[in-house]
């Protein structure tokens, strides 16, 4: 994961975030809303100190037919974004940081899964 | 508000690579991919617990051809299998044959549902990373293995395969001298893989 560019933003005003996703060709993540209980969904999570995390806001997932599941399945596939709707509180420190976050996700193609996987995402900021 | 956002705040794009790839054996051919015998390794013992606590050893089932699946529940794929193993496990039981199930799941919580739910007939394990890493890393699920009588790896298969490859597999393995003779060197199942960053 390539370091994400710095955010500026103002106190008591909001700021989003864009999270740029790339998969490979042939494999699938599930959605945030997976079709099957038990399917792993993607979920961006972050930590709220020094923002206040408005919504996090993943795009319109694909119904794709697998050979593995007789409906199809709600899926991310190629290159998509999360969004992130941040809102520094009044009170926030001026100055740089970063906020962490997590983004897990479970990968798939056709026939075959690799374990779900945390990875952890660090978004640098400035509030002015 | 969003003109708000889209004016007067810093919009920025954050890039994350999850680059993954992997080569399958998965090819839905009948062809056996038993490996012959001179080829084929040893495979690794180990011990885990089943679902009802007790210790499972591989070794404890020297002498049986032995269908070593790799799974878990939130693997789609995995749970086309199973109920084929469940038949395999039926069919050939009384001819020397056992699959064993190992699940790479967290933790039972989320398995011991699943195998009411199946019906799983079968000795269910749970995994752990180091009995992955016993066989060379299992990343990509399912992964199965084929142990011959003589407690060696006869084939490897990564991905969903078709059902009639395990078939000749599993026959071929169960009446050996009929299956070895002839096998050219070389017709074994090659798998790679290399899981997410």
């Amino acid at each position: 994961m390539a370091p994400p560019p710095k955010i500026a933003a103002r106190r008591g005003a909001a700021v989003e975030a864009r999270l740029a996703v790339q998969l490979q060709e042939g494999y699938h993540v599930n959605s945030n809303t997976p079709s099957e209980d038990y399917l792993i969904p993607l979920r961006l999570s972050w930590e709220t100190k020094p923002f206040d995390v408005v919504e996090v806001a993943y795009p319109e997932p694909k119904l794709e037919k697998y050979k593995f599941s007789p409906q199809p399945l709600s899926v991310f596939t190629g290159d998509f974004e999360i969004l992130t709707r941040l809102k520094a509180p009044e009170g926030a420190p001026r100055g740089p940081g970063i906020l962490l976050g997590k983004l897990r996700y479970q990968a798939c193609t056709h026939n075959l899964c690799l374990p779900p996987k945390t990875v952890e995402v660090r978004l640098p900021y400035e509030i002015r | 508000m969003a003109l708000l956002f889209s004016r007067g705040m810093a919009l920025q794009a954050l890039a994350v690579s999850l680059m993954l790839s992997a080569c399958s054996s998965g090819s839905g051919t009948a062809a056996s991919s038993v490996k012959p015998a001179e080829q084929r390794r040893a495979a690794p013992n180990f011990t885990l617990r089943d679902s009802e606590g007790k210790l499972a050893r591989l070794s404890d089932y020297k002498g049986k051809v032995v269908l070593l699946n790799f799974w878990a529940t939130w693997c789609g794929p995995c749970k086309i299998e199973i109920p084929w193993f469940v038949e395999f496990e039926r069919r050939h039981k009384d001819r020397g044959f056992a699959v064993l199930g190992i699940s790479m799941d967290d933790g039972w919580e989320e398995v011991r549902p699943f195998l009411s739910e199946i019906g799983i007939n079968y000795r269910v394990l749970m995994g752990d990373d180091m009995v992955g890493e016993l066989y060379g890393g299992v990343d990509a699920l399912p992964t199965t293995f084929l142990i011959d009588r003589e407690g060696k790896i006869a084939s490897v298969h990564i991905g969903l395969v078709s059902k009639r490859r395990y078939e000749s597999d599993v026959e071929e393995l169960l009446e050996p001298a009929a299956g070895s003779a002839g096998r050219r060197a070389g017709s074994g199942a090659a798998a790679v893989l290399t899981g997410a960053k």
